[in-house]
């Protein structure tokens, strides 16, 4: 037997095997105890904290508990950790040179959470992207557009950037615009507008809505009308009152342009 | 509960397959009893706001989108339907602005839209609840961003008894105003949280709630709401027909002024 296979074959050893054996163990227990303790640690915050809490608090304490039974895993494979630690540290400085975008998704990550513009389950708007916030992860916001994609969005580009975040306040107001032939009369036209908002249930009666005359051109008029609806309606109210002043106008005569 | 009449409330005993009407406001509400089912059917015409058609044969309940089915194995036939308030707090809007002098008080008699709703089982659970006419949902607050989502209603604001015109889908509200500042007191809108108030009924069929006291206290930017405890007195012979849909915390709440009287100013940029 050559010396390079005495020497493999004594790494296996009696007493080897026991460690490899007692450190899976203890990672693998460790692991379910993560699991666990996690999902028990959730359930009794659950009631006081929301969504995202929730899930960074799972993660935190999995993570802690997972990392902990690593290392004692090594410790009973006989790796000395002070060293370990050590080559660790000049390991992070390597790694932090070659991935300072991931780094910087983490720390503005970190900014997110603190300063939370938006929870899990908001609707928000990032550049052209509207969508349902899924999660506020390690390094980048997952959202759900409303055709139903998924969308991943790197913290540092969040943090840059402006965002809207259309579910902050229980009422919006719908602007809606229209562009009218300059032969109609102005109060005629605010009269019916007002009789439409008046006619859809979800129109809020107050804050009143509102008419203003945007501008005038030779042979037209350009209009806004703004009523106020609960967020949720937003959409539905949309498209419905545009549809009422369709026909409420096509039945008086009035001409869009 | 004992039952007065006239009145379109109370236990109604159903034959199998029967069919019957409620007309009530603009509401009219046809209920049948079928088999191992009951099937309501709604829908909303023109007002009328005095008279009432209660338990009136009608054609049996077809399908449609404004039909409710409930499917229950018991073979009761009998039904509960009752009034209730709404299940928000209702923003009366005097017909005009209202002015109350320093150190003076005034009672206002106003009026709230009703909801009907619907009983079966036993023990008895509410399967319907639907507003008898719908009211628009309306933003009472300082600002945009802080305020709560009510029900809007007009109401003539009465400021004498025998000046109330009761209507049978709306509940009449006794509230005092008391101005204890030393500035005039102006109201244009008014916050009546009826989802924590009582309902009760008078012998000629009018509706009526508990009495509400709002007190504007001398900073002029806080008013002790106080709910009272029992019938208006100054309403002879009303019974209690059912409690609030939701408790309030104690009969004493403080609230800031412009959370209960107040205006929104509609931004248009």
């Amino acid at each position: 037997m050559s010396e390079m296979q005495q020497a493999v074959l004594g790494l296996f050893t009696g007493e080897r095997i026991l460690a490899l054996v007692r450190a899976a163990l203890i990672l693998g227990i460790g692991l379910v105890i993560a699991r666990i303790a996690s999902g028990a640690v959730v359930r009794v915050v659950q009631r006081y904290a929301d969504a995202q809490q929730n899930m960074v608090l799972r993660r935190a304490v999995y993570y802690v508990i997972a990392a902990l039974a690593a290392f004692s895993a090594l410790n009973e494979l006989g790796f000395q950790l002070g060293v370990l630690l050590g080559a660790a540290g000049i390991l992070t400085v390597a790694i932090g040179f070659a991935s300072q975008t991931s780094a910087s998704n983490v720390i503005s990550g970190l900014f997110l959470l603190g300063e939370r513009p938006f929870v899990v389950g908001d609707v928000i708007k990032i550049g052209n992207t509207t969508g349902e916030v899924l999660s506020v992860d390690l390094l980048s916001v997952k959202l759900r557009t409303f055709d139903n994609l998924y969308v991943r969005i790197p913290n540092e580009t969040v943090v840059k950037s402006e965002l809207a975040n259309l579910s902050h306040f229980p009422i919006r107001r719908l602007d809606l615009e229209l562009k009218l032939s300059g032969d109609e009369e102005v109060a005629d036209v605010r009269g019916l507008l007002r009789e439409i908002a008046e006619a859809e249930p979800h129109c809020l009666a107050e804050p009143t809505p509102a008419f203003t005359l945007l501008g005038l051109a030779e042979a037209s008029m350009h209009v806004q009308f703004s009523v106020w609806v609960r967020r949720e309606h937003y959409p539905e109210v949309k498209n419905a009152l545009y549809q009422s002043i369709k026909r409420a106008f096509d039945a008086k005569g009035i001409r869009l342009l | 509960m004992s039952i007065t009449s006239p009145s379109w409330w109370g236990t109604f005993e159903f034959v199998q397959g029967e069919a019957r009407r409620w007309s009530i406001g603009p509401l009219r509400m046809t209920l049948q009893r079928c088999t191992n089912e009951w099937r309501v059917c709604h829908e909303r015409v023109g007002r009328s706001d005095h008279a009432f058609e209660v338990g009136a044969s009608a054609p049996a309940v077809g399908s449609g989108e404004n039909v409710a089915r409930f499917l229950t194995r018991e073979l009761a036939n009998t039904v509960r339907v009752l009034p209730a308030l709404a299940d928000r707090a209702v923003i009366v809007r005097p017909d005009t602005a209202l002015y109350i002098l320093p150190r003076q008080e005034l009672t206002l008699y106003l009026a709230s839209p009703l909801w009907l709703c619907l009983e079966l089982g036993v023990p008895a659970s509410t399967v319907w609840d639907h507003p008898i006419e719908l009211p628009s949902e309306i933003w009472f607050g300082r600002a945009t961003r802080e305020g709560e989502l009510g029900y809007a209603s007009r109401s003539h604001a009465s400021a004498a008894l025998h000046d109330v015109v009761p209507l049978p889908h709306r509940a009449t509200t006794p509230v005092l105003l008391r101005n204890r500042s030393s500035a005039l007191l102006t109201i244009d809108r008014i916050n009546l949280p009826v989802a924590v108030l009582s309902l009760y009924a008078a012998p000629g069929g009018q509706l009526w709630t508990q009495g509400v006291t709002m007190e504007l206290q001398e900073d002029q930017r806080t008013v002790a709401l106080h709910l009272d405890r029992h019938a208006p007195a100054s309403v002879p012979g009303l019974e209690w027909l059912r409690g609030p849909r939701a408790g309030a915390e104690s009969n004493l709440l403080v609230r800031a002024w412009d959370a209960l009287i107040s205006t929104v100013r509609s931004e248009v940029i």
